[in-house]
């Protein structure tokens, strides 16, 4: 029996070894801050390398033989392919003015999730194979020999990386971090390293469409459950049409919204929206999900996935596609689409059938944001509002991290939400707009195991939430994105109880007077609307 | 350790010079060969790299967007930090090259508890800007060594980094601020456990060189000790400058450790972090235009992929599909 | 000058929090800790800022004496954030027993000059009885993060579940 340590000597030793260097790879896995491995049965559908069972906590990582050969190759290949990627990795001054702009920084307090020094994990390995300097002069030019630990710390430090772009907004460069991270997964995953959450999606998306694996028949069932609920709460029966040829308007949205709570509040919400505008619009079993787990594994799966979009809208024969509140899916949409499967010239430039406006800004790739198509609605007042409904919700808006950095959407979800809400309020300035935090769990950080991860990444966005809960009284965030509708509620559950979060359009609806409808006394997540049941 | 590697080398390559010019008396190789040598290898060197650079080809439209995007007519887009047109990249790009806009953009001062309080960054935006431009003067300003006669804009430039005429000779502002600026991004580094952390041999090793050049520059102009003939210095520059070299008596050692520094700082450009002047211009997240969906922008290298095709997800799922009545192509 | 321990600790109270704040800081590494102690805005510096906040609060309400009651929601600020750190969970809270030694070091000297041990002894206790309470709010926290771990599978899928009549509201509501 030793005895019982001083409280100080305690406190010294620390989560993470103080004194060592970067430069030294070994990670200690800290439970709660990385995922399980990819299933061996998800790889063999994808047609990925190495395919086996395998234990991050395990000594050996069954890589395969020549996995240094790999890697160097894949890196090789990938500086020829990628200037972005050449550049970031040679002209980075180590200014450290990103370096506490991270919020998985900021939460966790771990020096190696610094952008800075997540970059020079792979930043070493290059500058000590590929320049001058650092094969000649090694460790003094910054260089590092590639060993399997740093295969090790790669997994665990670009698995805490949610590709959120806020520290490429601070580089005097715009050295984007989120390229490093996409990059380092892809590589990683030439050697079969990569885990379950991301990978089980892909694979379930590649085959039935969706993350979650529903098959046509169960992914139909489900939306028509919605429908259900919808006349429940509404009165109003509606009759969505799946895959079905010669309609105007192809819709896809997060297919986590057609089964995940509370997205399928905002599901509703865009079902009752086109009933009542009276749009010409068909919903996809075979591209049923807008969410992109390739972009999280790499260019190759994420071309392959998003793929069936344009082939679906081509087979369809519709005019162009709507596209529903997600994030990462916007990033691929706005940024990816239309170069990796383009060109849609089978599609025409998006045309509103309801107000006659043309969407410009997405005449080539002809995919509309639904909240560009909502703004443009409620502007021309098409849609007959009652925002009183929302009356009970005093709500604040998180940009999400892709539709801001990687987009820039900033003032239509604005304008659609004080349109159908009287009360909202701002977070504070630098925690708004290109300026977000993240929620902590983008890019397949949303798995269970991550619960640790996600509650320290998402503390700076949920300290915000607190305080203009504390201020103005905010029970509502509201988010135009899907992971946000998972991962927000957890993270509010946490730091700032009683705060409940929602997509856009679900208040869109709760607001939207229905043709035919009967007293609305409840919401679309059929609790009573407060002030409204007196009204009897 | 990284610090006193990255000093002990430029104090090492000082005492060569005093060595070799000084008492061996080589200033041929120091003031000719050395010289030529440095700025053979900035011009491969720089060129090489940029080509390099310029050889990936940019596969996607990234730009990272920092405004309100070009969407419905009515809503205000943000022309700069979010640009749609190519003189909306220029202005982007403007802002950054010449203001350094992207790391001014975290230095708003805060009210924080009714107390004011400044991030640190403000400061790194500041002497960052300092460093730049101050160094870029000074480089303007010696061409009067390379040139016959003087332009008008580098005596104006003189003139006006003299301005405040204390002293004698006069010193220059520049002078100072730079020296300042440099001790202060070595100080950062040094001090701040999070910079310490981060920062490597590659890192000090610039700061010191150019402190070098600095130092020894002041230490000439201004400390009779080490003054040297300027009208000899002149001829040597002009020398160089017109291809026919010559080295004049009367030049001091210390004018040979500046020279040589100045060199070094030269040759060891292409290879580090020094690129970053070139590459600024390069960077995609910032000089393309957020139009991705107006304009298709066209990835030299998209290959065909293995994709789930439609006629192979309904052979899947072809019975489920028709007892949900679900639409087929064909049926079974 | 004063015999009355509570007056010595108040005159020193602006001291004694900034040595407590910084070495609870330290309980991370240099590289963050130093992030942690000088970024003054608030929300991007959630940690730092709930740290030296609290830490004040609760100084003040030891020095007064307030029952648990006013005490726990001071120490929820700082123990949530410990409690998904990655600590131990001896090494989550021992930050609170450091302001007893901080006391012993700065002010010993002066304490026993005075006679004032007893009177310490009577903080000393208040101390204790605060690291009870975190300890409450400790296991509380934990508690929160399991039960969320479950009410997220059943959110994720709960469509399906209900069709599969494998949910209900109750369910849902526990």
């Amino acid at each position: 029996m030793s005895q019982a340590p001083k409280p100080e000597e305690l406190l010294r030793v620390s989560h993470i070894p103080p004194k060592k260097d970067w430069m030294d790879p070994r990670v200690d896995l800290v439970p709660g801050t990385w995922g399980y491995p990819g299933k061996a049965s998800s790889l063999e559908t994808l047609g990925l390398p190495n395919p086996r069972e395998w234990n991050p906590t395990d000594e050996d990582w069954k890589l395969p033989p020549n996995w240094k050969e790999i890697i160097h190759e894949g890196l090789k290949e990938r500086l020829e392919k990628y200037r972005s990627l050449k550049i970031f990795l040679d002209i980075c001054v180590r200014c450290g003015a990103c370096a506490d702009k991270c919020h998985f920084f900021i939460g966790s307090g771990d020096p190696k999730n610094m952008p800075v020094l997540r970059a020079e994990l792979l930043r070493s390995i290059y500058r000590q194979d590929f320049t001058m300097a650092g094969k000649i002069l090694g460790t003094f030019a910054g260089g590092r020999e590639l060993t399997e630990d740093v295969i090790k710390e790669w997994f665990y430090y670009f698995h805490q990386c949610t590709e959120c772009r806020r520290c490429s907004l601070y580089c005097p460069y715009g050295i984007d971090t989120a390229e490093v991270t996409i990059i380092v997964r892809e590589l990683l995953n030439l050697i079969g390293v990569n885990i379950d959450w991301i990978l089980g999606a892909a694979a379930n998306c590649y085959r039935t469409g969706n993350h979650l694996g529903l098959e046509p028949h169960t992914f139909k069932g489900n939306i028509e459950y919605l429908v259900d609920d919808i006349e429940e709460y509404v009165g109003v029966r509606l009759n969505p049409t799946f895959n079905r040829k010669g309609a105007e308007v192809l819709f896809i949205a997060p297919s986590g919204d057609v089964f995940a709570d509370p997205g399928i509040f905002t599901y509703m919400g865009y079902l009752m929206l086109f009933e009542h505008i009276g749009l010409d619009y068909t919903i996809s079993t075979y591209a049923s999900e807008g969410g992109n787990f390739g972009l999280f594994t790499s260019q190759e799966t994420m071309k392959r996935l998003n793929s069936k979009m344009y082939a679906e809208a081509k087979r369809l024969g519709v005019k162009w596609i709507l596209g529903g509140e997600c994030g990462h899916m916007w990033r691929v949409l706005h940024q990816y689409m239309d170069t990796m499967n383009g060109p849609a010239d089978f599609l025409e430039v998006p045309k509103s059938p309801i107000t006659g406006t043309v969407f410009d800004n997405a005449k080539s790739t002809k995919m509309v944001h639904i909240v560009e198509f909502m703004a443009d609605l409620i502007h021309h007042g098409k849609l007959k509002l009652n925002p009183s409904r929302n009356d009970y919700l005093r709500t604040t808006w998180h940009d999400s991290c892709n539709v801001s950095r990687g987009m820039g959407m900033f003032e239509e979800p604005r304008y659609v939400l004080k349109s159908v809400c009287n009360n909202f309020f701002e977070m504070p300035e630098n925690t708004i707009r290109e300026q977000t935090f993240c929620c902590g769990g983008g890019t397949g950080l949303n798995a269970g195991e991550f619960e640790y991860l996600r509650m320290m990444g998402g503390m700076p966005r949920a300290f915000a939430v607190k305080h203009v809960q504390e201020k103005h009284g905010v029970n509502r965030l509201v988010n135009v994105c899907a992971l946000d509708r998972a991962i927000l509620p957890p993270l509010m559950d946490y730091w700032a109880p009683e705060v409940s979060v929602s997509g856009l359009t679900e208040l869109v609806a709760n607001a939207l007077v229905m043709e035919g409808e009967h007293d609305r006394l409840t919401d679309l997540r059929g609790e009573d609307i407060p002030g409204m049941e007196g009204d009897e | 350790m990284a610090v006193w590697y990255s000093l002990l080398l430029v104090l090492g390559m000082s005492l060569f010079v005093y060595l070799g010019a000084g008492l061996l008396g080589l200033q041929a190789i120091f003031g000719i060969v050395v010289p030529y040598a440095a700025i053979l290898v900035f011009l491969i060197g720089f060129s090489m790299r940029i080509l390099g650079w310029a050889r990936s080809p940019v596969p996607f439209r990234i730009p990272t967007t920092a405004g309100q995007q070009k969407s419905l007519g009515w809503i205000k887009p943000s022309k700069v930090d979010s640009p749609y047109t190519t003189w909306g990249v220029v202005g982007r790009m403007a802002m950054e090259v010449l203001l350094f806009r992207s790391l001014f953009r975290n230095t708003k001062a805060e009210l924080t508890e009714g107390k004011l309080a400044y991030g640190s960054s403000k400061w790194l935006w500041l002497f960052g800007i300092l460093f730049h431009y101050t160094f870029l003067t000074i480089v303007i300003r010696h061409l009067r060594f390379f040139t016959e006669p003087v332009p008008f804009f580098v005596q104006a430039l003189d003139r006006v980094d003299g301005m405040l005429q204390i002293g004698s000779p006069v010193i220059y502002q520049t002078d100072v601020i730079l020296v300042a600026a440099l001790l202060f991004l070595l100080i950062r580094r040094l001090v701040n456990p999070q910079m310490r952390y981060l920062s490597l041999p590659a890192d000090y090793f610039p700061l010191f060189l150019i402190l070098g050049i600095a130092l020894t520059g002041i230490m000439m102009r201004y400390f009779a000790v080490f003054k040297v003939d300027l009208l000899s210095v002149k001829v040597l520059a002009m020398g160089l400058a017109t291809f026919n070299p010559t080295i004049p008596e009367g030049i001091g050692v210390m004018f040979y450790i500046h020279l040589f520094l100045f060199s070094a700082l030269l040759a060891y450009f292409p290879f580090s972090k020094l690129m970053h002047l070139g590459g600024v211009f390069l960077s995609p997240t910032r000089n393309l235009p957020n139009d991705s969906r107006m304009a298709r922008h066209v990835n030299p290298w998209n290959a065909p992929v293995k994709v789930h095709t439609y006629e192979h997800y309904e052979d899947d799922f072809r019975e489920k599909m028709i007892e949900a009545d679900l639409p087929v192509e064909k049926q079974a | 000058m004063t015999n009355d321990i509570f007056e010595l600790l108040k005159e020193n109270r602006g001291m004694l929090v900034d040595r407590w704040t910084t070495l609870t800081l330290q309980t991370y590494p240099n590289e963050s800790a130093r992030f942690y102690s000088k970024e003054k805005d608030q929300f991007h510096n959630p940690v730092g800022h709930a740290m030296s906040k609290g830490l004040a609060e609760i100084f003040e309400a030891m020095l007064v004496g307030r029952d648990i009651q006013q005490i726990r929601p001071m120490l929820d600020s700082m123990v949530r954030i410990r409690a998904v750190q990655g600590f131990a969970p001896s090494n989550s809270l021992a930050f609170l027993l450091f302001i007893k030694k901080i006391i012993r070091d700065e002010l010993g000297a002066e304490i026993q000059a005075k006679g004032l041990e007893q009177q310490l002894a009577a903080f000393e206790e208040r101390v204790d009885g605060t690291l009870l309470v975190a300890f409450d709010v400790y296991s509380q926290c934990r508690q929160t993060l399991s039960d969320i771990k479950n009410s997220e599978f059943i959110n994720r899928h709960v469509q399906l579940l209900k069709r599969a009549n494998m949910v209900s509201e109750e369910t849902r509501l526990s």
